[in-house]
């Protein structure tokens, strides 16, 4: 009988490496948007509906269809979900949801703006903990958060569920989006969130837009997106991201010149350990990609079918496109940049689509990265 | 199941844990009996079994999750809330070469830590 018989604390990501070889397609985590609807409206978000939606709220998947999922995620081998939205705390069946998920013997992350956080939800996840909490903050001042979230009172009600969080030990990692209504308050954002949470603090400039297709919405987010020089300049002047930034530039998207000559639309890693589920119950292998040919209703279909059948087909889509070929395919900073096939649908309705924005990026990033170097 | 790679890789990780909590370990009685907590929920991926807890106070701050390896499987599926410390032992002793003191070392240890993270109860008996 071996000696090392006992048992081993671990975590996800220790899980995953162990478990998921590079080789391997193997579910360990999902997102879940239990709703598209918000009680603030930010200027820049995706998927934002107003609270009262009625048509958004009839739509959203059932207690009972969530288990369902849940326990076809659980069978596929989940161990970790993130609820997320829309603002998962308007469902008022939110406390259900949660802890169906945490006796399926899931890990359970919350994503929220923490507006609507009460002594119940405090209590909840007190005793049945979170993995974590993650709440993003749009600004320090009233003034800032409220010109981004367009909701009167929504500062007040964002500081009061911040407080109620961390005075009872929840464990949130802030973050922020980096958008033209809070550029000029960026700095003093990333100092409130180092001095609020132990863990990281991060900021992200990628304004995607929205899953609707909603044409005014798009244009209120294209205009809140920074430059491509702000974007580069902020990064720079933050050592962590900027580091971050230059540490993983070799390793994200493109592993090596041998891929420069590949057609496939996907060199992420979507759908290899994870895949999301939108409140309406259609899978997608991220967030993000909404192609009519990348989806599938999982109140008609199953999950299995859907991570077994679907999401191989669309991991070997390909493209012909002699634009994307030769400025993307080839490009030989492509790992700096924002663009992937689900935002160049969101951008310009097909996957393969060069996006002029995101190569901007792409460039300022390269150049600073260069200018760094030199200096 | 021995030699291969994802056994190579928990091995690994055991040793990494190494014995935390061995220091606070609760004794182990022959005579008691253990169950499983109902506040923790039980996963099988791959050939590792997970063991998630579910409320606060359960497990602890170290870790998210717990794997137990191929010994650790056979004890925890012996903690069926009936047999005594004793009878698992014996019954492991059907099936594994090792000495009996071997087993019963590996048994009191692994329960140890199992009872002081609160992952297993200790069943009263009326």
């Amino acid at each position: 009988m071996p000696k090392e018989s006992f048992i081993i604390p671990t975590t996800v990501p220790e899980l995953v490496d162990r478990l998921v070889s590079d080789a391997e397609r193997r579910v360990m985590s999902f997102e879940l948007e239990l709703t598209a609807r918000c009680n603030n409206n930010c200027r820049h978000c995706y998927i934002n509906l107003p609270a009262g939606d009625r048509k958004a709220r009839e739509k959203e998947l059932s207690l009972d269809e969530i288990g369902r999922l849940a326990d076809e995620a659980v069978d596929l081998g989940a161990l970790w979900c993130v609820i997320t939205g829309g603002e998962p705390l308007l469902r008022e069946d939110f406390a259900e949801a949660y802890l169906l998920l945490k006796k399926k013997g899931l890990l359970v992350s919350v994503f929220t703006n923490a507006c609507l956080i009460t002594h119940e939800h405090i209590e909840l996840f007190k005793k049945y903990p979170l993995r974590d909490m993650e709440v993003t903050v749009y600004g320090v001042t009233r003034e800032t958060y409220e010109k981004v979230s367009r909701k009167a009172g929504s500062y007040r009600a964002f500081r009061r569920g911040l407080d109620l969080l961390l005075q009872n030990g929840i464990k949130v990692r802030l973050k922020a989006m980096a958008l033209r209504s809070n550029f000029q308050e960026l700095p003093a954002i990333a100092e409130f969130c180092r001095l609020h949470t132990r863990d990281y603090f991060r900021f992200d400039p990628q304004l995607h837009l929205r899953y609707d297709g909603n044409g005014r919405r798009n244009r209120e987010i294209i205009a809140e997106r920074l430059t491509p020089a702000e974007i580069a300049s902020i990064e720079q002047a933050d050592p962590e991201r900027s580091n971050a930034i230059q540490r993983n530039c070799d390793q994200f998207i493109f592993p090596g010149p041998e891929h420069h000559d590949c057609e496939h639309l996907f060199h992420c890693g979507t759908g290899n350990t994870s895949f999301t589920i939108s409140p309406e119950g259609y899978f997608r292998l991220c967030s993000s990609l909404w192609h009519p040919d990348c989806v599938l209703d999982l109140r008609k279909n199953s999950l299995a079918d859907a991570w077994n059948k679907l999401a191989p087909r669309v991991r070997s889509l390909t493209s012909s496109d002699p634009e994307f070929l030769l400025k993307c395919r080839n490009c030989r900073i492509v790992n700096l940049c924002l663009w992937c096939p689900a935002h160049a649908y969101l951008e310009h309705g097909r996957l393969d689509a060069w996006c002029e924005y995101f190569c901007q990026v792409a460039h300022a990033r390269a150049a600073a990265i260069e200018q760094k170097k030199s200096v | 199941m021995a030699g291969n790679q994802k056994t190579g890789k928990v091995k690994k990780a055991a040793a990494k844990a190494g014995n935390k909590g061995g220091a606070l370990k609760k004794a182990i009685e022959l005579d008691d009996i253990y169950c499983h907590s109902e506040d923790v929920v039980v996963r099988t991926i791959e050939d590792e079994l997970i063991l998630v807890p579910l409320v606060a106070g359960i497990g602890s701050v170290e870790g998210e999750i717990y794997a137990l390896d191929e010994t650790g499987r056979e004890i925890w599926n012996r903690m069926d809330g009936r047999k005594t410390v004793s009878e698992i032992i014996t019954d492991l002793e059907k099936t594994y070469q090792s000495s009996e003191r071997s087993i019963q070392s590996d048994v009191r240890g692994l329960m140890g830590e199992l009872a002081t993270r609160m992952l297993i109860q200790r069943r009263t008996i009326a």
